[in-house]
């Protein structure tokens, strides 16, 4: 296979990974317009919580979604009901800070329960690789291949049913909604809810791939910022978009260029797409 | 007269309540992460610490010269999280405050580079096994002593063992060798180790490939296909925990396959082949002390910290140990507790009968007191053991050179 097409196989397929990580930051941002400093922690719990199942009871990160996902959600809510609505619709400072110390907290909460040892799932295909030209890891598949599923699903859910339709009205005018007869309170607190169910849904998929420890979740809070924004902060399709952009440009930067700049590209890209297309590529691809 | 006599009462009370050393034993102040990002190695370290002070007042404590009589020692440990600016406030606290005759080092070269600082400022002896980055001994200090070799020197300990190979026939020359480093000062001495010695035998070995990369990084994949398009003949990473185990699995699931391939201390980790399975065979790491290592000082300090503490399998155990023993030989050597006269046994010591590779601790002048002893070679086997491969007097069992 050309290097061109192997930047291309493994960009896109890292643009997966990506893509898990940032939907929950989106969602959470794109709904209640509320930067959540807390994803980073979100995604390290996420990550926990498998590699916990896993080392107890031998569980298969993916078999531990349906136990990780329904915590997360009612985790979320009772966040949103105990703290974040105080803060909502006040100065953006407050909320950041908020999730800011809730992120902090947690952070500290792992070191005491998990220490700082560095911890990894066992897997018995973490090393499997699939042939499409290239040797390409299962996990990796897996993890796009899910990506997919949940990109495919949150835009069906927030087109077609009853749940999806109230969190965009709220989303879009919150008065208008209430106007309208919808529980606004409620409807956030479900939102908020269902951002951290993703986001844990991101963690749990990075276990697969990633060693975890307390420290896990902040290097994937920043690309999730460059990700979101790259994808135009509301938009599920344009955050995949964006992901998988970033993960050609990384990988290409690497393969070209040198290994030290990977990390770079996110920023630059975050910079160019702030002051090029503050709206991200839905704004491009309108236009 | 009372009032002086109430006075003075007074002052000794106020001494004691801060914690100051007695006039009847010796205080080591150290801090150690024993809590946070690297609580796993602080532990090893407060452990060997302990041994080597509990042993010394086994054994009645430390002579000291000028006051003609052996002295207990008190070790004055906090912790200082894994932060840097804790690590440096309660160095200050230890040095100021509990008023300490000698510190040990904190662990980490991060924490390490910023706490020396404290003991140079307040002039009182430093020994670290804890920071083995060049630069924290490049600053001209005079306080501050190292036991972990370099990182550089790390390196040329992987370069001078393929040479012998090269000798011995196994390995062909010239050598092509393919580098990879963190973007880190560890990782910068560890390219500049591999670097050097390439460019000082340009008829053993040809770097055919040298590429950074950043610490944490979230995808190899380039650097795994440029290592594949470089056709080396060995591969030398040198990385941290988290991203040794996703650059080898990235290694392992492009069938990539060298003679020799290694992560510099990486891979003897029994995470590491909890996690990577059999993916871990063969792969040889640089260690500061290894539990296998033969010498006779160095298995029984093996047998009483097994019997204390518990599990020894990383290179801490021993280099705690041997930094504490250190510093309590350097006490006695110069017969007193005044802090120049420490710091000159130190710069003067030339000590036989360590438990570190080499079994010499001696502070060169040229390296800013920075050790430079020789690091030890493993290599995993299939069995789950690792058998030492270098240094000759330390050999366990021949290397394994694969056929990629």
């Amino acid at each position: 296979m050309s290097t061109l097409a192997n930047v291309l196989l493994f960009g896109v397929l890292l643009g997966g990974v990506y893509a898990v990580m940032a939907y929950g930051l989106g969602l959470i941002y794109g709904v209640m317009r509320i930067v959540n400093l807390a994803h980073g922690a979100v995604l390290m719990l996420g990550a926990y919580a498998a590699y916990a199942l896993n080392a107890a009871w031998a569980l298969d990160p993916l078999f531990s979604l349906p136990l990780v996902l329904p915590l997360a959600y009612a985790a979320g809510i009772a966040l949103y009901a105990a703290l974040v609505r105080h803060v909502q619709g006040g100065p953006p400072m407050a909320s950041l800070l908020l999730l800011f110390g809730v992120g902090l907290c947690a952070r500290n909460a792992a070191y005491l329960v998990w220490t700082g040892d560095d911890r990894a799932v066992t897997l018995s295909y973490g090393l499997a690789t699939v042939d499409i030209g290239a040797p390409v890891p299962l996990t990796k598949l897996l993890v796009f291949t899910i990506a997919l599923g949940a990109t495919a699903a949150m835009w069906a859910l927030f087109k077609f049913t009853h749940f999806g339709r109230a969190i965009r009205a709220v989303s879009q005018d919150a008065f208008a909604a209430e106007l309208s007869g919808l529980d606004v309170a409620r409807i956030n607190a479900h939102a908020f809810g269902l951002g951290t169910a993703v986001g844990a849904l991101g963690g749990v998929l990075l276990s697969d791939l990633y060693v975890v420890n307390p420290e896990f979740g902040s290097g994937f809070l920043l690309k999730s910022f460059c990700i979101i924004v790259l994808g135009g902060m509301d938009s599920m399709l344009g955050i995949f978009a964006g992901a998988v952009l970033l993960g050609v440009a990384e990988t290409a930067a690497g393969v070209y260029g040198t290994s030290a700049l990977q990390d770079a590209v996110s920023f630059v890209l975050l910079v160019t797409a702030l002051v090029v297309r503050p709206g991200g590529l839905p704004s491009l691809i309108r236009s | 007269m009372a009032s002086r006599t109430c006075a003075a009462a007074l002052v000794l009370a106020v001494a004691a309540a801060c914690g100051g050393p007695r006039a009847d034993e010796i205080v080591i102040g150290a801090t150690l992460p024993i809590t946070g990002k690297e609580s796993r190695a602080g532990l090893f370290f407060r452990n060997g610490y302990t041994l080597a002070i509990d042993e010394a007042n086994e054994a009645g404590g430390v002579f000291v010269r000028t006051l003609g009589r052996r002295l207990p020692v008190r070790l004055a440990l906090l912790d200082d999280k894994s932060d840097s600016t804790t690590a440096v406030q309660l160095a200050e606290h230890l040095v100021n405050v509990t008023g300490v005759h000698a510190l040990l080092g904190t662990y980490e070269t991060k924490l390490t580079f910023a706490q020396s600082i404290v003991p140079e400022r307040e002039q009182i002896p430093y020994v670290s096994g804890g920071g083995g980055a060049s630069e924290i001994f490049g600053r001209g200090f005079r306080w501050i002593f190292g036991l972990l070799s370099s990182v550089e020197a790390m390196g040329h300990t992987f370069m001078d063992w393929l040479a012998a190979e090269q000798d011995a026939g196994r390995l062909p020359r010239p050598l092509t060798v393919a580098l990879a480093w963190e973007n880190t000062a560890h990782g910068q001495d560890f390219r500049n180790g591999v670097t050097g010695r390439a460019e000082a035998a340009p008829d053993r070995f040809a770097v055919v490939l040298n590429e950074a990369f950043e610490l944490n990084a979230k995808d190899f994949t380039p650097l795994m296909l440029k290592l594949r398009a470089a056709g080396a003949d060995v591969f030398l990473s040198d990385a941290h925990y988290p991203d040794f185990v996703l650059q080898h699995r990235t290694y392992l699931q492009m069938g990539l396959s060298h003679k020799v391939t290694s992560y510099g201390p990486r891979g003897t980790e029994a995470a590491a082949r909890e996690t990577l399975g059999a993916g871990v065979d063969y792969l040889v790491s640089g260690q500061w002390w290894s539990p296998a290592l033969p010498y006779a000082e160095s298995r029984t300090f093996l047998a009483n910290y097994t019997a204390r503490f518990g599990d020894a399998t990383s290179y801490y155990p021993g280099l705690a140990y041997e930094t504490a023993r250190t510093l309590l030989a350097a006490i006695e050597a110069a017969g007193s507790l005044e802090p120049d006269a420490i710091r000159q046994a130190l710069a003067d010591m030339n000590r036989d009968g360590a438990v570190i590779p080499g079994r010499r601790v001696y502070f060169p002048a040229a390296t800013g007191y920075q050790i430079d002893n020789p690091s030890v070679l493993v290599q995993n086997m299939p069995d789950g053991t690792a058998r030492i491969i270098h240094p000759p007097d330390a050999v366990t069992g021949e290397a394994i050179i694969r056929t990629p």
